[in-house]
C-alpha cells in the first residue's frame, strides 16, 4: 500500500470539518474593508499581569497610522475616544451585524448594549476615509 | 500544496473576489479545525478560534506582506487564538491546570470495516502523530511549511515524522 493509499483511508477516520466552521469562514469575507486604515490592538488591560489588571473597566488601546483609539469596556458598554478628534460615524461591528453612533466634538463616543463576543469598531470621518480596529472579544 | 496558488488566491480575494476567498476557506478549514482541537478545545470554543482567525485574515488581507505564506499565517493565528481562548476560560473559571492535548479518539460510523480498523489503529499513535496525520489528509495538500507551523515543529522534522507515523500505522494495520 502506498502512502497515498494509506492517507486516503485515513480520511474517513477523522471527524469531517463541520459545515458551520466553513460557514463562519465564508461569512468573514463580508467584513473586508480594502481601503480602511487598520488600528491594531496595542494594549489590553485584560492581558496585563493579574495584579495590574484590576477588573473593570477594561481599558484597551488601538494604534494605526496617524490614529489612536482608546476604549473602556464596562459591562455591556463601551466608552471611547478617537484621536486625533474627528467628527465621525462610529459603527460597532459584530458577527451579528452592525450598529452606529457618532463621535462628539472631542472625538468621544459611547456604545451601549454591546453584544458579548467578537466586536470591531469602524470610524467614518467626514473626509471620506475610514479607520477600523482589530477584532476583540468583549 | 502550491504556495504560489495560495498567494494568487489571496491576491484575488484582496481584490474582492468571493470565489478566491471560498477556495481559501476550503483549503484551510481542516488546518484551523485540527489546530483548535489540538489544544483540547471543543464546541463553541472551536467555533470561536476558527471565526476569529478568519476575521483576522480578512482585516489583514489588504496589507498581508507575504500572500504565498497565508497558510502559515493562519496556522500561527489559530494557535494564538486557541491559547487566548484557554486564557479567557481560565479567567472565567479557575482551571485545575491544562495541558494541550489532541482531542480524544473520534469514531464516526463507518460503512467500511477497514475504516473502522484505521480509526482503531489511530488511537494507538501518539497525539503528535495523530495531529500530523490529520493535517496530512487536508485536500488540497498542505505544505510542510504549513504543517510545521501548525504543530510548532521544525520544518525538517515534518517529513521524517510523517514517515514514522505512517510506518507505525502500517504495523498496526498489518499492511506492508
Amino acid at each position: 500500500m502506498t502512502d497515498e493509499e494509506l492517507i486516503e483511508r485515513l480520511r474517513g477516520a477523522f471527524p469531517p470539518v463541520p459545515d458551520r466552521l466553513r460557514a463562519v469562514g465564508l461569512a468573514a469575507f463580508d467584513w473586508l474593508l480594502p481601503d480602511a486604515t487598520l488600528a491594531t490592538l496595542a494594549y489590553d488591560a485584560a492581558d496585563a499581569p493579574a495584579g495590574v489588571r484590576g477588573g473593570e473597566p477594561r481599558t484597551l488601546t488601538f494604534a494605526g497610522r496617524d490614529v489612536r483609539v482608546e476604549i473602556e469596556v464596562c459591562g455591556r458598554e463601551i466608552v471611547g475616544q478617537l484621536a486625533p478628534a474627528a467628527d465621525a460615524e462610529v459603527i460597532l461591528r459584530s458577527p451579528g451585524g452592525e450598529r452606529g453612533t457618532r463621535t462628539d466634538e472631542s472625538g468621544g463616543f459611547v456604545l451601549s448594549e454591546v453584544p458579548a463576543g467578537l466586536v470591531s469598531l469602524l470610524f467614518r470621518p467626514a473626509d471620506g476615509t475610514s479607520i477600523v480596529t482589530s477584532w476583540i472579544h468583549v | 500544496m502550491e504556495c504560489n496558488e495560495t498567494g494568487e488566491l489571496v491576491r484575488r480575494a484582496r481584490a474582492g473576489d468571493p470565489a478566491a476567498w471560498r477556495a481559501l476557506v476550503d483549503r484551510y478549514s481542516r488546518l484551523l479545525y485540527a489546530i483548535a482541537r489540538s489544544y483540547g478545545l471543543s464546541g463553541a470554543d472551536i467555533d470561536d478560534v476558527v471565526q476569529t482567525t478568519w476575521l483576522r485574515l480578512v482585516e489583514r488581507l489588504p496589507r498581508l506582506r507575504d500572500p504565498a505564506r497565508a497558510g502559515a499565517w493562519l496556522a500561527v493565528t489559530a494557535r494564538r487564538e486557541s491559547q487566548a481562548v484557554l486564557r479567557r476560560r481560565g479567567r472565567e473559571r479557575p482551571l485545575t491546570g491544562h495541558t494541550p492535548t489532541v482531542t480524544g479518539p473520534h469514531h464516526a460510523v463507518f460503512g467500511r470495516e477497514l475504516a473502522g480498523s484505521v480509526a482503531a489503529a489511530l488511537d494507538t499513535v501518539p497525539p503528535r502523530c495523530r495531529a500530523l496525520l490529520e493535517l496530512s489528509i487536508a485536500s488540497p495538500r498542505l505544505s510542510y511549511a504549513e504543517i510545521s507551523t501548525a504543530l510548532g515543529v521544525p520544518l525538517g522534522s515534518v517529513g521524517p515524522t510523517r514517515t514514522r507515523c505512517l510506518l507505525h500505522l502500517r504495523r498496526r494495520l498489518g499492511v506492508a
